[in-house]
């Protein structure tokens, strides 16, 4: 394992032990996220489904890590190459991580789907933006489901597109994120 | 309440819907242009304090920026963060910064002071930061709540206080000192005295569309408008304490509203989706977008920022801009379409602009522009003027063919010409309407169209007004109808003409109107007449003399084209950019690099006024006025003294100062802000006491070096075209005091002291010639009486008689005598001229002489000395003894059977000559000056008396030891 992902497991759970200390916890490992990249010449859709999330339900607190080498799906290899290497870096950037808290009050007891706003740091390629993202979240037999979709400007990431292909990398790349998060038993 | 409101607002527009036009407003952007090390996008937020410099927080640190420099605060701070993320001007007019790490700064007087509470452990950033009406300082974090310092310790007020949320976006001060702080949760009202904090909270449930508060921010009345991170702006009515939304009525989707500006009766609206929405206080449901022109602004708009000149400052993504906030701008294109060159504009009491492009007429709305009258103008036709009368009906004027009238609504048009209705002239260069009065200036006269039911009729009814009739010249460039049912008309070559029901009136030259071609004229609220020539400037007609507005009252231009009046303002348009007078004051300020010209040209009386409204077609696009956003802008740069150096130190020079002789080196350094255009500002400046003359100068700065002792006061004033008559200058007083030696106070002990001096010593001198004269008398006398003594014929002749007895029997002893007796002479003529001798020398004396005389006298007389040692070497006047001595033989009996004894001995400190008293029947023949002499001369020398006593056996005369 590589330090930093160690670290980063590290922080994981230290939030975890944070979380369980203070109330109701909602983890996952296997959460999906995509991102689309809808360029004049060319559209790029790849997706991940092991992004590590976790909500604490009593203090509104939340932690969603997503592994920037786990994505898959580029349209060559090439590309995911490009992706890793020159835009991402994940050998700088191993991870993106949305952490923060939800601003509205979640009620476990309520069916259906509920609107919220998760205000939080979004750190993508080592630049960290605050940012309040729409989600909804919904309660189904002790599962949690969380969906949310938001929009990345490259620019503001410091991502840079080299102009050869400027036309073919969209600059604001739209993620959604979608997982069931399960109740953390005792 | 809030439901009646919006059934009103229903009835009012609700059935009309497409009629409803925002308020719009176009404003003309210049990007501020920043030194190269300040990078836009690093610009957290900006603020203008009150002496009209603009501080900028970034992340680099903190700036004042005055229109050229940005001067630079570094912030040292522990933890190594120079991000300043909120500002916030004290009531003393200092500086607070708040950091990206929690700590705090303030500036006073150039000095910046970080300063982080004992009292907090915060770090969290500081999202911003306000000063209330006591001086407190509060503070709202990211995340660690609300903050106040009182001056002794800091309060933290945070969710366990009741605060909605740690999170703070905004604090605003309300209308009775409380705080108002936007989160994420809602809004908080916090009240604090004595240590108790009273927080309200106002949410969703009190009727907010959302409960992310991103902005929040008071007017003059005291209501707040709240921006939502949903979308839409929401009003709360400090009276009834109430929140109402605003309605969306021009049919915007709100995005996020990043920030909310009011200024004003203005509010300006940020959000992340239409860019700058602009409304007002009185109508806030009727939102307008805002368009731009000028520099190119990025379309992310972060935050706005009224100043006290009232320049609206806009921070974009990209860069930073000021504008004139829709008092003034320069419109280049309308709805796409090009109005650069245009001669004409009309536009509609429903906002919909009226153009003439090529051949067409277009109609140009909020949503589209359409052709409404294509093709009416011949190929080489021109158009010079356009009106539009009460009903609507568009007035053309044509050069050649008359004058056009059209229905925008029916699109029903007619020609109106010399042929058909008897117009003097097809060439027409003006039309006037008033009511249902129309005049029409030609190139051959006036024409007045008569009142008629319907334009539309097959001819027209009109008089006309030429050479022959009336009007003494053809060629008339202007017509104007005045509130008294005058008719002015300006001519050319025969000056301005008045028509009335008396008939025509000329003025001219000998009016004071020094110009007899006339251009426009225009009338203004107060009745008078304001007329423009083409090369003498603006002249102003109360109905009796005229007054002249030309160079020398700052009117730059030479070619004047248009001139309208409104309000207090008079508007000149001059191909150098456009002019305006303030009637209250009567300062002119010219606008050009403001709206980004140098030079431009203009058809003659192009201007179309509408409410408060004013427009000017010109080559470079059309000058647009809002009179009522002009009221609210300062026409004058707003000046300041910056700072104040006395030999290079800055001083407080806010009362007079008070400054020592080597104090004399001073620097004044002084601004005139003018965002707009920072270097059209020139200064006319004086020190009094010093320079003979005003200065005129673009100089920020009045270097004065050695200056002689003196009062001085530094006058200043900054002006944009020519220095205005009633300017009111800023000042600085100060004082080089005298140095010491020359104050009045010092100079008059000095001669007091001098004349003391010269007094004592003429004095002194004067004494002391007395005393020598006098001593030199009684020397003389006493010189005079011992050789009258010491060659007195007794003395002589007894000395003689013993020589011859003593050669006869002691002829040895004979010569002893003889040599004694020259001795005694001698020893008189050495001393004679002295005033003092040692008593041994006048011992010897006396000793020669008791030699002779007791040669004389044998042991009848006696003489004893017994002097001591130390008295011996004591002084005497000269002969004293020996002159005791021969008083005693002169005035005693001297026989064997009564020997005179003398005895010269010291008592005490006296020496005392006593003999004993044996007086002789007759005396031989004495002057009696022997004794006073020597008395006079003890007097003199020494100041001492000599002191006589005499018993029935004894004569003593005391004589005092002279050191």
């Amino acid at each position: 394992m590589k330090p930093f992902k160690f670290i980063l497991t590290i922080l994981f759970l230290t939030f975890f032990t944070v979380l369980n200390v203070q109330g109701q916890v909602y983890l996952t490992n296997k959460g999906t996220a995509t991102f689309v990249s809808d360029a004049p010449l060319e559209l790029i859709k790849a997706s991940t489904n092991t992004v590590q999330g976790a909500v604490n339900v009593t203090d509104n607190r939340f932690l969603f890590i997503i592994d920037n080498k786990s994505f898959l799906g580029f349209n060559s290899p090439l590309q995911q190459e490009h992706f890793y290497e020159n835009y991402i870096e994940t050998e700088k950037y191993e991870s993106s991580i949305f952490q923060g808290k939800i601003i509205e009050e979640i009620n476990i007891d309520k069916t259906g789907v509920q609107e919220v706003r998760a205000k939080g740091i979004l750190s993508i390629h080592g630049i960290e933006k605050e940012r309040i993202i729409n989600a909804t979240l919904e309660y189904l037999d002790g599962i949690l489901i969380l969906k949310c979709d938001f929009k990345v400007p490259l620019k503001e990431h410091n991502i840079r597109i080299p102009s050869v292909v400027y036309q073919k990398i969209a600059e604001i790349i739209n993620v959604s994120v979608k997982a069931k998060l399960e109740k953390k038993t005792e | 309440m809030m439901k009646l409101y919006k059934i009103v607002l229903l009835l009012l527009f609700g059935f009309n819907a497409l009629f409803i036009t925002g308020n719009e407003i176009d404003l003309y952007l210049k990007q501020v242009n920043l030194p190269a090390d300040i990078e836009p996008s690093s610009i957290n937020t900006i603020m203008s304090d009150s002496a009209g410099f603009v501080w900028l927080a970034t992340r680099q640190g903190l700036y004042r920026w005055d229109g050229f420099f940005a001067l630079q605060y570094t912030i040292n701070n522990k933890e190594g963060s120079k991000n300043v993320t909120a500002l916030a001007e004290g009531l003393n007019g200092q500086i607070w910064a708040g950091c990206e790490d929690g700590s705090i700064a303030y500036i006073i007087d150039r000095e910046i002071t970080l300063w982080r509470s004992p009292d907090t452990s915060s770090f969290s950033r500081v999202n911003d930061l306000l000063i209330d009406e006591a001086g407190r300082v509060w503070w709202g974090t990211n995340g660690s709540g609300l903050y106040y310092f009182d001056g002794n310790k800091t309060e933290n007020i945070t969710m366990e206080d009741g605060l909605p949320d740690d999170y703070i976006y905004n604090l605003e001060r309300g209308a009775f000192n409380e705080v108002w702080a936007s989160t994420d949760r809602g809004v908080a009202v916090c009240k604090s005295w004595e240590g108790i904090n009273d927080v309200n909270t106002y949410g969703s449930e009190h009727g907010l569309e959302d409960n992310i508060v991103r902005v929040i921010r008071k007017d003059n009345s005291g209501n707040l408008w709240l921006g939502f991170h949903r979308g839409g702006i929401c009003f709360f009515n400090r009276q009834e304490k109430t929140f109402s939304a605003v309605d969306d009525l021009s049919g915007f989707a709100f995005g996020i509203i990043n920030h909310i500006d009011v200024n004003g009766s203005a509010i300006w609206i940020a959000d992340d989706k239409n860019g700058l929405i602009y409304t007002t206080i009185e109508q806030p449901n009727q939102l307008g977008k805002v368009s731009f022109s000028g520099d190119n602004l990025s379309p992310e708009i972060r935050m706005m920022h009224s100043d006290m000149m009232g320049n609206l400052w806009i921070l974009g993504k990209d860069g930073l801009y000021v504008s004139s906030g829709g008092a003034f701008t320069r419109l280049q294109e309308i709805r796409g379409h090009t109005v650069t060159g245009i001669n004409a504009i009309v536009v509609s009491k429903n906002k919909d602009i009226y153009i003439v492009e090529g051949k067409n007429i277009l109609k140009l709305n909020e949503s589209n522009s359409e052709v409404i009258l294509s093709d009416f103008l011949p190929a080489n036709g021109k158009i010079t003027d356009m009106k539009i009368d009460d009903a609507g009906l568009i007035w053309i004027a044509t050069f050649g063919q008359g004058v056009v009238i059209l229905d925008p609504e029916s699109r029903k048009f007619r020609f109106v010409t010399t042929e058909k209705d008897g117009l003097i002239n097809n060439n027409v260069l003006g039309i006037s309407i008033r009511n249902k009065d129309v005049w029409l200036a030609t190139l051959g006269g006036a024409s007045h169209l008569l009142r008629s039911e319907s334009w539309f009729t097959t001819s027209l009814k009109s008089e006309s007004f030429d050479k022959g009739h009336g009007l003494g010249n053809n060629f008339i460039y202007h017509i104007l109808q005045d509130n008294s049912g005058n008719v002015w008309f300006g001519t050319d070559g025969n000056g301005l003409a008045k028509y009335d029901q008396s008939g025509f009136t000329f003025y001219d030259e000998k009016d004071g109107l020094d110009d007899d071609v006339i251009y426009v004229m225009d009338e203004d609220e107060e009745g008078n007449i304001w007329v423009s020539t083409p090369g003498s400037g603006v002249y102003r007609f109360d109905g009796t003399s005229f007054e002249h507005f030309g160079k020398e009252k700052g009117i730059i231009g030479n070619d004047l084209f248009s001139l309208s009046c409104h309000k207090n303002f008079v508007f000149i348009l001059t191909e150098s950019g456009l002019d305006i007078i303030d009637r209250n004051t009567n300062i002119v300020t010219g606008l050009n690099e403001e709206l980004g010209i140098r030079k431009l040209q203009a058809e003659l009386n192009c201007v179309f006024k509408i409410e408060d409204l004013i427009y000017f077609p010109t080559s470079e696009g059309i000058i647009k006025i809002d009179v009522k956003s002009l009221s609210g802008f300062s026409l004058i740069p707003h000046t300041v003294f910056d700072r104040t150096t006395v030999n290079l130190k800055s001083v407080d020079a806010s009362s007079e100062l008070l400054l020592s002789p080597d104090d004399n080196q001073l620097v004044f350094e002084y601004i005139g802000h003018w965002y707009l255009a920072p270097g059209k500002v020139h200064y006319n400046i004086k020190l009094n006491g010093y320079d003979p003359e005003w200065k005129s100068t673009y100089d920020r700065r009045a270097s004065y070096a050695s200056l002689p002792p003196g009062d001085y006061t530094f006058e200043l004033t900054s002006f944009l075209n020519q220095l205005p008559q009633k300017s009111s200058s800023l000042r600085i007083s100060f004082k080089i005091m005298q140095p010491v030696y020359s104050r009045w106070w010092f100079i008059l002990v000095v001669a007091i002291a001098i004349g003391f001096l010269f007094y004592w010593f003429v004095k002194s001198r004067e004494n002391h010639l007395k005393l020598a004269e006098a001593r030199k008398k009684e020397k003389l006398e006493f010189e005079f009486q011992t050789l009258k003594n010491q060659i007195n014929p007794h003395f002589l002749f007894n000395s003689f008689s013993t020589l011859i007895s003593m050669i006869e029997e002691k002829p040895e002893q004979a010569v002893e005598y003889t040599d004694k007796l020259s001795d005694f002479f001698r020893d008189i003529l050495e001393v004679k001229d002295k005033e003092l001798v040692l008593l041994t020398e006048e011992l010897e004396m006396i000793r020669n002489y008791y030699f002779i005389q007791h040669k004389r006298f044998g042991d009848n007389f006696k003489l004893t000395i017994k002097l001591d040692e130390d008295i011996q070497k004591t002084k005497i006047p000269p002969l004293t003894l020996q002159l005791l001595t021969e008083n005693a033989i002169k005035h005693n009996v001297i026989s064997k059977n009564k020997p005179l004894i003398v005895e010269i001995k010291n008592d005490n400190q006296l020496i005392s000559v006593t003999n004993n008293f044996q007086p002789k029947k007759n005396v031989e023949t004495s002057t009696g000056l022997g004794l006073k002499n020597i008395k006079e001369r003890y007097r003199i020398i020494s100041g001492m008396e000599i002191r006589i006593e005499q018993t029935a056996k004894f004569f003593t005369v005391f004589l005092p030891i002279i050191k």
